[in-house]
């Protein structure tokens, strides 16, 4: 049974276990129709078909939730459990998560296979459940609780520790624990479903690459003041998917690499240098440097450097001081797999990019791609701010468009919808009247509009600091309207004159009382 | 052998300051005509970057054209007040023209002077949106030939085109906010002499994606028209 099956890494390694003929049961999170879809949408990017493999009885699918309960497995023999699922956020949301799935799940699925009487279980951890440190990590259990730089790292560590005591309890039961570093695109193609962590700072680089996209003749954009925190000389520790998949496919199959632990990482990962390098060259770019961290003054800081800050927060302790894992185990597996894996230079990391933006300008142009649903991750602009979208359109908004000087002067009447399409319940309608905004209603409802704008958190929230004009949000496909297009146009000059007399960002939101 | 294209700033003399712009020709072809880009309307995002005029200006040079390319007063690097939005937007809400619009076509005119006092070519206008307004409405007569895409003809007056008989194109779409497809058509089959035309299917008025295809007609039309020798 595998579970974690529509993630990023576990569709990945359902496609592999199903070319080695492992018949599967997975386990799919409610409503199943969806997840179904999901999942089938997926697997198919990666040719295979997940109705064929239903109907000749190669996939098994059950439905349930490692924090809400789990299915009884009633006439399946099922025999080992690959555990995929898990929370992949870094910092505690109000929801609980990380821990909820990644610590709670797994003890819940513990008992689920004590239970069922299942006794072979495969644990898909993380390299940097070993938290802060600067000696080796070996390919061992931590005897001392590490130093984490996050809540994630810490409930990873703590499942680590929790399957350990299971396997423990009884001698029968075996353990093996795959740990990858920062998992990306497959190799060749630069493929993923989720474009997190390692990609935020590429992202980042994509929307600056794109303000100077729109002052051609600039020559700016080669000589950038961006100071970043990090060491050139320092590694990010990336994998490519396609070789963590295949190397955990092959320990699963060959029951002589079952009970350890393996360090899916490279051998070889490439230089904070080499891939700054690799982004500039992608966004015709440059001029960032790395600062190192003990002398970076953040007294100084330009909007830019402050931008990139903010955006890369969350995966900063990746930029330095990235640990140095054994890999012994994982080379035996390597080599008996007869994988190798592979280096990066400056074109390999391109491809991820090139994907990366494919991807993104898909989700505008509406393609069908059976892009995953939002991934739970704290890119730090998105979900978590659920409240802040609200406090933007049910407050700020109506307190300032009545004091606007351009709403005035212009006294416009209209109706229209914001659609926030990557937050959930995100639209929001304003009825304005002779430049008053008088109306705003939240949610999904049946008010007529003149027109809709559709976007997304990232762009909404550039949007509505003043930095960029909406007119070329829209003509660069960052957002779509329906409805009166004129009126759109016309109103998106209002909006932009509008979000330079009061800009605003979440610090703002914040410090009138809104909470993330 | 490809074609290097140069691509020089340049500063026009204007009713409200000097207007920004950019000269783009060939490196190592002989240019045969110099090519009159007007922008849409600055209340509609118009300005040099947009990406029809964009492209026009960086291609053309490949097929033998100098391209100019420049911002309205107030609008980008343009001298002038930046445009009174506040002061515009009742008016432009409504009936989608403003009272700045007759000075931004004047603006077209000394743009036009400028140009001819630089290069003696033929000069061919192409006016996109509003922009083909503000070509007509200044500078028809002085143009060997014109090129309007999506033009506003709901909004403005496009009379002075027939009078002044030069060969015309024009580039529309079928589902056009501005103006409808029948308005359109209606006038093209109203023109006196007659107009070429090229209904792009699908082009909104923005034609994303469909900057090439552009491209490739106005060059088509440039070659063309010069080597008949039309106009003046
Ligand atoms: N991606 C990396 O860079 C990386 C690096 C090192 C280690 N890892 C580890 O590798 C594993 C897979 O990561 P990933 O990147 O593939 O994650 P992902 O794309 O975010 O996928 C997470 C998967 O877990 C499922 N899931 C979440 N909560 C669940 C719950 N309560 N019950 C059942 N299923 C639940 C999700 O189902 P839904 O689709 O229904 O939400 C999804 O299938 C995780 O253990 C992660 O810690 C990942």
């Amino acid at each position: 049974m595998i579970t974690g099956a529509t993630g990023f890494i576990g569709h990945t390694l359902l496609a592999d276990l199903l070319r080695r003929d492992v018949r599967s049961a997975v386990l799919l999170r409610p409503p199943l129709d969806q997840s179904t879809r999901r999942l089938a949408g997926m697997l198919l990017e990666l040719n295979i078909d997940l109705d064929e493999m239903l109907a000749s009885g190669r996939v098994i699918l059950m439905t349930g939730d490692v924090v809400r309960g789990l299915p009884e497995p009633t006439g399946l023999n099922i025999q080992s459990i690959i555990h995929c699922a898990a929370s992949t956020r870094f910092q505690t949301d109000p929801a609980g998560e990380p821990r909820k799935t990644n610590v709670i799940g797994t003890l819940n699925l513990l008992r689920w296979a004590q239970t069922n009487n299942i006794n072979d279980l495969h644990l898909v951890s993380s390299a940097y459940q070993c938290g802060k440190t600067n000696r080796p990590v070996p390919e061992t259990l931590s005897k001392d609780r590490p130093h984490f730089h996050n809540p994630y790292e810490r409930t990873k560590w703590q499942a680590e520790r929790a399957c350990m005591t299971w396997s423990h309890a009884k001698p029968d039961r075996v353990l093996t624990i795959y740990r990858p570093s920062i998992v990306v695109g497959e190799y060749n193609t630069g493929r993923a479903t989720k474009f997190s962590g390692f990609y935020l700072m590429a992202r980042a680089s994509r929307l600056l690459a794109e303000q100077y996209d729109h002052e051609s003749g600039n020559d700016d954009r080669h000589h950038i003041t961006l100071r970043l925190r990090g060491r050139a000389n320092d590694r990010q520790n990336i994998v490519p998917v396609d070789h963590v998949s295949a190397m955990i496919a092959h320990a699963f199959v060959n029951k002589r690499f079952h009970g350890q632990i393996y360090h899916l990482t490279h051998p070889d990962a490439p230089s904070n240098h080499t891939i700054q390098r690799a982004i500039e060259a992608h966004y015709n770019i440059a001029g960032g440097r790395f600062v190192d961290p003990d002398t970076f003054d953040p007294g100084v800081m330009t909007e830019m450097d402050r931008l990139f800050c903010e955006v890369s927060r969350p995966i900063e302790h990746y930029f330095m001081a990235t640990p140095d894992f054994d890999r012994g185990l994982a080379q035996e597996l390597q080599m008996s797999a007869g994988l190798s894996c592979p280096a990066y230079d400056t074109t390999d990391l391109q491809r991820l990019f090139t994907y990366a933006d494919q991807h993104q300008r898909d989700r505008y142009r509406g393609a069908t791609a059976p892009t995953p649903k939002v991934a739970d991750t704290d890119e730090p602009d998105l979900h978590c701010d659920a409240p802040l979208y609200n406090a933007y359109f049910m407050s700020f908004l109506p307190d300032r468009v009545n004091r606007s000087k351009i709403a005035q002067a212009t006294g416009f009447s209209v109706t229209m919808r914001f659609v926030i399409e990557d937050i959930p319940n995100g639209q929001w309608v304003c009825r304005f009247e002779q430049g008053r905004l008088i109306e705003v209603h939240h949610g999904e409802n049946t008010f007529k509009e003149d027109f809709c704008y559709r976007t997304h958190a990232e762009v909404f929230w550039r949007s509505i600091a003043g930095n960029v004009h909406p007119q070329k949000i829209f003509l660069k496909r960052q957002a779509r309207v329906t409805g009166n297009t004129e009126q759109a146009l016309k109103m998106a000059m209002i909006l932009y004159k509008f979000n330079q007399e009061f800009p605003c960002d979440r610090q703002t939101l914040m410090s009138e009382g809104a909470s993330p | 052998m490809t074609t290097k294209l140069i691509r020089e700033q340049v500063y026009i003399p204007g009713p409200r300051g000097r207007l920004v712009g950019e000269l783009s020709y060939p490196d190592n072809t002989t240019a045969n005509a110099v090519v009159l880009i007007a922008n849409p309307h600055p209340l509609m995002g118009g300005a040099i970057a947009n990406n029809v005029i964009e492209r026009l200006a960086m291609d053309l040079p490949a097929h033998g054209c100098v391209t100019l390319r420049f911002d309205y007063g107030g609008v980008g690097h343009s001298g002038g007040d930046p445009i009174d939005v506040a002061g515009n937007m009742r008016q432009f809400w409504e009936t989608g023209t403003s009272p700045a619009d007759p000075g931004m076509a004047q603006e077209v005119d000394c743009a036009s002077n400028w140009l001819r006092s630089q290069l003696d070519l033929p000069q061919v206008g192409i006016g996109y949106s509003f922009g083909a307004y503000a070509l007509v409405s200044s500078v028809v007569d002085r143009l060997a030939s014109l090129i309007l895409i999506s033009p506003t003809i709901a909004r403005h007056d496009f009379s002075p085109l027939s009078a002044a008989g030069r060969p015309t194109m024009v580039i529309y779409s079928d589902d056009d906010f501005a103006t409808p497809v029948e308005t359109t058509q209606h006038w093209l089959e109203s023109l006196s002499p007659p107009a070429s035309s090229h209904m792009l299917t699908g082009g909104e008025h923005f034609y994303r994606g469909m900057e090439p295809h552009i491209v490739k007609l106005c060059a088509d039309f440039i070659v063309q028209t010069i080597s008949e020798g039309g106009g003046a």
